[in-house]
């Protein structure tokens, strides 16, 4: 069989497959909250603006919130009950984050849903907006909204359409769960995305180190002439958006472009879902698959309301095993760190990890010995230690020049550094010193 | 008067420690590390040049006010050439084997940039007798810190110092010292340990101001 | 409940700079042996002075500038080690402690410490000595597997003799494989060079490129000027220099093809100067010159970055 991959990358194998062994087996069991606390800034873009207030009666899959701007999405009650307040919390921005709490009545009652039929069958200019209305981003951790993704502007076309199901990331297993539970509906979500950018080839990426979803979504998408099963080498960034594209397709995205300059859009396994239900069934996104592993007594794929707060998913999972040091959004490559275990799951949250506190800390920055081992695992080929030189001497703009804005903050830099230098920290930090000047500038 | 006094003693000082032309300006490096490998060398080129050094501002001074700006560089350069060849002819008479070990060193004294600049920095701008206490100031440290250098050198590199054996029969010489490489080394060491004393100093004083 | 937050990378890989150094440490293992087994306990004596010297050394000068203590990441170990087999087992005992404070104070310290220097501390020590003591540092002990107990190291077992880069004739293959000839105490035997060497690659510790293109090119240039080209290899210092000299990654470029480039630069200097120079050996001389152009090589070896492409048309 062949072997799909890039140049570059780490193995963090052990960590890796240790990490998922706990929850790779374990069937999704649904869990559900008393009560849900549902950002409105859950997405990439301006927050949604919140339609219901407190004392209001909701069913599940009402709309709470609405899409602001061009790429806004709107926000979905994910419980039927009582809206018991709209306020404000410390989540994963900077910035506090508004959020709705509905108390769940537990009769999961749901609004009336409109489904627009087939995949197969639908009228082609229907199936973005239906993808919008949804409420769907991406699900892989990004949380770009999807209808945006999926509106080619004039002039560009797209032949491909990637449905991500790498899942490179350590100690996750919900998508790999989802491709061996539901695979049916992501080669549905695939065909409505691939109709919606008239894409004459699917392919669905995994790593081979899941070979059970492999035969699963072989199975799922035979017969389908135009949907391939691309198996891609276990290897970090494997799932990548860039390095996908590289790996399945040998194009590169080009510098500052986006996927559609390669003429490809990437999805998530999660997203692809999502958009099979929300265009057979009408249902928005009001649910995910979400791992819970790490130092919990039992560690499970669970699936949650959106805005479920981490301690009762953590709850449901037995509890913490230890006294947590970090807990992360994600796994241990990318994951976002959360101040407090209060925060509410969101669209894009597919795992919840439990750090111990030996686990959370973090080792002394020793000096550079210049072994190169991050110049050779950096998968867009940058020079790291170079540009954190630069970055230390407050010298933004060379870095700038070396190509710090191409930098993917995958964190394999940092993840291979003997001296434990922070890279990938700092690569962030001088993005978002450009991203503002950028901003400043327009 | 006195303030006269005070003032020639300052460019006299200036020229020994706070500008000492080896040290602190890091001019005429050249010599500096070429001909140090002996103490007797060192002391040598340092009179030699000193003596060009103090004719050559005392000269350039008087026609300070005669030369064009346009072509003051040759002209300085013919003055200096003058002493040079004068001191050349001296030494070959009167000390011949300091002569003979110099070499080149000594004709190249013309292009010993201590010198070109005390003339442009100092000569063409202040009368003789500063001029020449400058000359003298200047000299003398440029004197001292390449004998010091080739003190050093000559101790660690051969085991005498002024041809006089110093180190005990059991010393085997650091041959390096007297090689090119050497002089390298020890000069930029002597480079280093003055400028931590010296940045020492400074935060000290700094220090000092602010708790006063 | 505190929590922690921070940016990612959560998991670090196990390997760290101590790491490192002590693998560089474990593949010399098979060197220190084989030398103290062919030129006895002197050996011992002058490979423990020089590692004792060279932490002593790194400690007083950290303590002295109230500097954060780095003994722990082991790369004062390495250096000393790496001294004592660049020097002949009959050198003067003050040597290996002398060659410890140039190599930590002048090489390393001065310069910022550890990935600061930009040479090779230990050779920077070995190149001081080798010009200011050529004697002591080009008359090698025969092999003489003397130990305490047994006759003091002198007399016929010790009479000093060239290297046998000069005249091989009389060695047999065996002979050079098990270092059973005079030289350094660490580049005679081969065999416990290669074991190094392929423990080092196997633990991922050096990449393959510095030490196969370096004694590559070694190799080639020799057989193309007429010399034997495995002998040309197994006399002299190549193997030692190549594996454990050149490799070190502070002073080789960091990019595989920066590298690549370093190890064939390194032979053909060493080529030169066995060929045409006024020293038998310039393996030394050879990595010296190429860690003070490393910086040129690391900016002039571009690399195309991820997406430095056309937009892709159809």
């Amino acid at each position: 069989m062949k072997l799909f991959t890039f140049r570059g990358g780490v193995h963090p194998l052990k960590e890796k497959q240790a990490g998922k062994t706990a929850t790779c087996a374990k069937p999704v069991r649904e869990f559900t909250a008393q009560v849900v606390y549902i950002p409105v800034d859950m997405h990439i873009g301006a927050p949604s603006a919140p339609c219901v207030k407190k004392g209001d009666t909701v069913l599940m899959g009402q709309k709470i919130a609405d899409a602001v701007g061009g790429i806004g999405i709107p926000v979905h009650a994910s419980v039927s009950g009582v809206v018991k307040e709209v306020g404000t919390m410390q989540m994963l921005r900077s910035m506090a984050s508004q959020y709705i709490a509905i108390e769940n009545d537990g009769k999961d009652e749901w609004t009336e849903l409109k489904p627009l039929g087939s995949v197969e069958t639908v009228p082609q200019e229907l199936i973005v907006p239906a993808i919008k209305e949804a409420g769907i981003c991406g699900m892989g951790g990004a949380c770009f909204p999807t209808h945006a993704k999926l509106n080619i502007p004039e002039g560009k076309f797209i032949d491909t359409v990637i449905v991500n199901g790498a899942e490179c990331e350590t100690y996750l297993t919900a998508d790999h769960r989802l491709m061996l539970e539901e695979p049916e509906k992501v080669v549905k979500g695939l065909i409505a995305a691939m109709r919606a950018v008239n894409a004459k080839r699917g392919v669905i990426a995994i790593e081979n180190n899941k070979l059970d979803a492999i035969a699963s979504m072989q199975k799922a998408a035979s017969g389908k002439a135009n949907i391939e099963v691309a198996v891609l080498k276990t290897k970090y960034p494997q799932g990548g958006e860039k390095q996908l594209i590289d790996a399945v397709l040998g194009r590169q995205v080009p510098s500052g472009g986006l996927p559609m300059d390669a003429n490809a859009v990437v999805i998530n396994v999660g997203t692809s879902k999502a958009v099979c239900e929300a265009i057979e069934e009408g249902k928005p996104l009001i649910s995910r698959i979400t791992t819970v592993t790490g130092a919990v007594k039992e560690p499970d794929n669970l699936l949650l309301r959106i805005g479920t707060p981490v301690i009762d998913a953590v709850n449901a999972c037995g509890g913490y095993a230890e006294t947590p040091g970090k807990i992360l959004f994600g796994g241990t490559m990318t994951g976002n760190a959360i101040p407090s275990d209060n925060v509410p799951v969101t669209k894009a949250n597919n795992g919840i990890v439990v750090l111990t506190e030996k686990e959370a800390i973090i080792p002394k920055e020793d000096p550079c010995i210049r072994c190169g081992r991050c110049v050779d695992v950096c998968p867009i080929y940058l020079k790291p230690n170079e540009l954190k030189v630069k970055l230390v001497l407050g010298r933004l703009e060379e870095a700038q020049k070396k190509h710090l804005e191409d930098c993917i903050l995958c964190g394999a830099c940092s993840y291979i550094c003997p001296a434990r230098r922070l890279l990938t920290p700092a690569f962030k930090e001088g993005k978002d010193k450009l991203a503002m000047m950028r901003r400043k500038k327009a | 008067m006195s303030n006269k006094t005070n003032n020639l003693r300052g460019v006299f000082i200036n020229g020994i420690f706070n500008e000492n032309p080896t040290f602190r300006l890091v001019l005429g490096t050249c010599p500096t590390i070429a001909v140090t490998t002996s103490a007797i060398n060192g002391i040598g080129m340092g009179l030699a040049a000193t003596f060009v050094l103090i004719g050559s501002n005392m000269v350039i001074s008087l026609l300070r006010k005669f030369i064009p700006n346009k072509v003051r560089i040759p002209a300085f350069i013919v003055v200096i050439c003058t002493f040079v060849t004068i001191v050349q002819m001296l030494m070959q008479a009167y000390l011949p084997s300091l002569y003979e070990s110099l070499g080149i060193f000594i004709p190249l004294i013309v292009v010993n940039c201590i010198i070109l600049a005390r003339a442009e920095a100092f000569a063409a701008k202040n009368d003789v007798l500063h001029s020449a206490v400058d000359g003298i100031g200047m000299g003398l440290g440029f004197t001292l810190a390449i004998t010091l250098i080739g003190i050093i050198r000559e101790m660690l590199g051969a085991g005498t110092v002024f041809g006089n054996q110093v180190m005990g029969a059991g010393f085997e010489p650091m041959l390096l010292l007297v090689l090119a490489p050497g002089g390298f080394i020890v000069y930029g060491l002597l480079l280093g340990i003055i400028n931590a004393i010296s940045t020492r100093r400074a935060s000290k004083k700094s220090k000092e101001v602010k708790t006063a | 409940m505190k929590l922690a937050v921070s940016s990612g990378p959560h998991i670090l890989t196990r390997e760290t700079t101590q790491t490192l150094m002590l693998d560089v440490i474990i593949a010399l293992i098979p060197t220190v042996a084989a030398g103290i087994y062919i030129f006895g306990s002197r050996a011992a004596l002058v490979l423990a002075i020089s590692v004792f010297s060279s932490v002593l050394f790194e400690f007083i000068w950290r303590k002295a500038l109230k500097k954060s203590l780095t003994i722990k990441d082991l790369s004062a170990v390495v250096t000393g080690l790496l001294i004592g087999l660049n020097l002949p087992s009959s050198v003067p005992l003050w040597m290996p402690v002398l060659a410890s404070a140039l190599a930590i104070i002048l090489a390393k310290q001065l310069f910022g410490g550890l990935g600061h220097n930009f040479m090779n501390p230990a050779l920077f020590a070995r190149a001081v000595l080798l010009a200011s003591w050529p004697l002591h540092m080009t008359s090698y002990n025969l092999p003489q597997r003397v130990f305490f107990g047994s006759s003091a190291p002198t007399g016929v077992d010790t009479l000093a003799s060239a290297t046998p880069l000069i005249n091989s004739s009389g060695l047999s293959m065996q002979d050079l494989l098990l270092g059973n000839i005079p030289g350094s105490i660490g580049e005679v035997c081969k065999i416990a060079i290669i074991i190094g060497f392929l423990y080092l690659l196997f633990t991922k510790t050096i990449t393959w490129e510095v030490p196969v293109s370096f004694i590559g090119t070694v190799a080639l240039l020799g057989w193309l000027l007429g010399e034997d080209p495995v002998r040309y290899l197994l006399t002299g210092g190549v193997l030692f220099g190549a594996v454990f000299m050149a490799t070190d990654y502070v002073t080789n470029p960091v990019q595989r093809i920066g590298q690549f480039i370093f190890g064939v630069l390194c032979g053909v200097i060493v080529v030169v100067i066995r060929k045409y120079g006024g020293y038998p050996e310039g393996v030394t001389y050879a990595i010296l010159f190429m860690n003070c152009i490393t910086p040129l090589i690391d900016r002039y070896s571009k690399k195309k970055i991820y997406g430095e492409v056309k937009k892709n048309v159809q």
